[in-house]
């Protein structure tokens, strides 16, 4: 089997093996490795596995992601969570689902320090799950809450999704980061509407809490300045022109850690504990671009990208119906595998596509990590579902019963983004 | 035998993401140096690389031993415990012999490139230099499979 049909079976491979308890990053070094001696002879697989790997993990531009890592890690070891909450609870806390429109805002503005969606869930998860339940709310609304915010933090720069989009498109990091400044708060306050309905419609999900005096506030506040000037100096730098991406991730590690330190936060096993997770984190996703670039080696040679686009031009459909099963699709991915994955699987051929039709990169990355951000609080793999089970202990169900508004809030966003473009390009358009 | 390795492993990505720490501080060093007195560190670039090579392959071991990789689970999950036992292991094969095919072709990649006298841009530090955290890395990931290989198929044994 050769040509494109070969690209297929390969991408079917691949959904097999991970179906096989394999995984991601192996299942697709393995298909490229042996897909790419098939169809080009088992001489010239020497070098594809002996350069590949080093060129997936080599470029100094990809310095930007252990670095944005460790940023996101030592801020969430450093405590800056719990002091977002207090804050933005004491706030808003005293309205009907207040504690759970707080976990949302919160859960945004930790998003601006922290690039992974698990790790902002994850922290979130353990700060303000014992104060919604001390507060009576109901285990479906405070799960599910915590879950959908954690993934504002995929869209919310620094976001790792975009900078792996924007170093396989070629595209400028910089703006990929501004790009979802916007499209981050609109969904912010389209999860918290989501919540205010969630409790219109059963107002025992939030009862309403007592109300913060301005003392109270002011003194829950003392710490969120942290947090405004890590975010402030990072996408300010990169934004005025000021540091370039990986300058900016540095400052961005180096902020997050001597904060941490300054604040009492970082005793020795915590510190510890903060580097093992960094290492797990970049080795985990590292491990995935080297299985990608050996895949993306197969596909290429397959000639798959230029058969589908020639193919959807053929159909004869608009753009945007291309552009709406593409989402659907994306969205039935998202809901089956990891989405670092779906993207380093995908967005080679479909970036192609899309570019051929017509539409803007900047504005199709925002859309993606809007799917993306579905597609981990979607079942059977949503993974901050799982990330809300492990760290809550409220059974998977519970939280996917609570899960609906939320989903409905982000397929509404992407309607949004499509009518209105600008909400993500405007930003980046301004950019020198 | 598992506590040894986890040990080694840890002490290589602490190692690893230390020396990304370095770099960090030197990129600090650089941007404070050119805001300030407008001269820059020569070689910034190699260093930055270097630490990034070193963060990211010296943490390979510890995601392949402590199974930190990104999979999907819940379609298996109801296999009997015996059988569960035996496909992780086929998983685990699986897994080391990618790391080997890797760690072999990487040599055989880097030796020639150290023969051509490859460097790096502007420090010219060997190339050799950074292709010995890859091959480091990798093997001991495949070692690690190995590892857990057999421990999964001890199970399936003896369940």
């Amino acid at each position: 089997m050769t040509g494109p049909l070969a690209g297929v079976a390969g991408f079917a491979a691949v959904l097999i093996l991970i179906a096989a308890r394999v995984p991601v990053a192996v299942s697709m070094g393995v298909v490229g490795t042996l897909g790419y001696g098939l169809v080009n002879g088992w001489a010239t697989l020497g070098f594809v596995l002996g350069r590949s790997p080093f060129e997936s993990i080599f470029p100094v531009s990809l310095s930007v992601l252990p670095l944005f890592i460790m940023m996101g890690v030592f801020a969430a070891h450093g405590g800056l969570s719990k002091s977002l909450y207090g804050f933005v609870a004491s706030l808003i806390g005293h309205f009907r689902g207040g504690l759970a429109l707080a976990t949302v805002g919160a859960s945004a503005i930790f998003g601006a320090v922290c690039g992974s969606a698990i790790a902002t869930a994850a922290t979130m998860g353990r700060v303000a799950m014992p104060e919604m339940r001390r507060a009576g709310y109901d285990d479906r609304l405070s799960s599910a809450s915590v879950a959908a915010g954690g993934t504002l933090g995929v869209m919310i720069p620094p976001s790792i999704l975009f900078v792996i989009y924007g170093l396989m498109t070629e595209q400028s990091i910089g703006k990929l980061l501004a790009a979802g400044i916007l499209p981050g708060i609109l969904g912010t306050l389209l999860y918290m509407g989501a919540v205010s309905w969630a409790t219109a419609r059963d107002p025992k999900l939030g009862p309403a809490g007592p109300r913060s005096g301005w003392a109270a506030r002011v003194r829950a506040g003392k710490d969120v300045w942290q947090v405004v000037i890590l975010f402030g100096v990072v996408l300010g730098g990169m934004y005025f022109g000021l540091f370039s991406p990986t300058e900016a991730a540095a400052v961005g590690a180096f902020g997050a850690v001597v904060l941490a330190w300054a604040g009492g936060k970082l005793k020795r096993e915590n510190a510890t504990e903060a580097v093992i997770e960094t290492a797990m984190t970049t080795g985990m996703i590292f491990t995935i671009l080297i299985g990608a670039g050996i895949f993306n080696y197969f596909i290429d040679s397959t000639g798959l990208t230029d058969a589908l686009v020639k193919w959807v031009g053929d159909m004869g459909y608009s753009r945007w119906t291309v552009m709406l099963l593409l989402m659907v699709m994306y969205i039935i991915l998202g809901a089956l595998m990891d989405e670092l994955a779906m993207m380093l699987l995908t967005v080679g051929p479909v970036f192609k596509l899309i570019t051929a039709l017509g539409f803007d990169p900047i504005w199709f990355g925002v859309m993606f990590v809007t799917v993306c951000e579905i597609g981990m609080i979607v079942p059977p793999v949503g993974i901050n579902l799982f990330v809300i089970q492990g760290v809550t202990g409220v059974p998977l169900q519970t939280i996917v019963r609570g899960i609906t508004p939320f989903v409905v809030a982000d397929c509404f966003r992407l309607l949004i983004l499509a009518l209105v473009p600008a909400i993500a390009t405007w930003l980046p358009g301004r950019m020198g | 035998m598992t506590r040894l390795a986890d040990r080694l492993a840890l002490g290589l990505a602490l190692f690893g993401v230390g020396v990304l720490g370095l770099g960090t501080l030197i990129l600090m060093a650089d941007i404070a140096m050119r805001r300030s007195i407008g001269v820059s560190i020569t070689g910034i670039g190699d260093i930055t690389q270097l630490a990034q090579m070193f963060c990211i392959s010296l943490a390979l071991p510890i995601v392949f031993l402590r199974e930190g990789n990104v999979g999907v689970d819940f379609i298996t999950d109801r296999l009997r415990p015996r059988a569960l036992a035996a496909l992780e292991g086929c998983v685990q094969l699986v897994n080391g012999v990618f790391l080997a095919a890797i760690a072999w072709y990487s040599l055989k990649q880097a030796g020639l490139q150290i023969d051509q006298g490859d460097k790096s841009q502007t420090l010219g530090l060997p190339i050799a230099v950074y292709w010995v955290p890859l091959l480091a890395g990798t093997t001991l990931a495949t070692l690690a499979c190995a590892l857990l290989a057999l421990r999964d198929f001890g199970k399936a044994a003896n369940p």
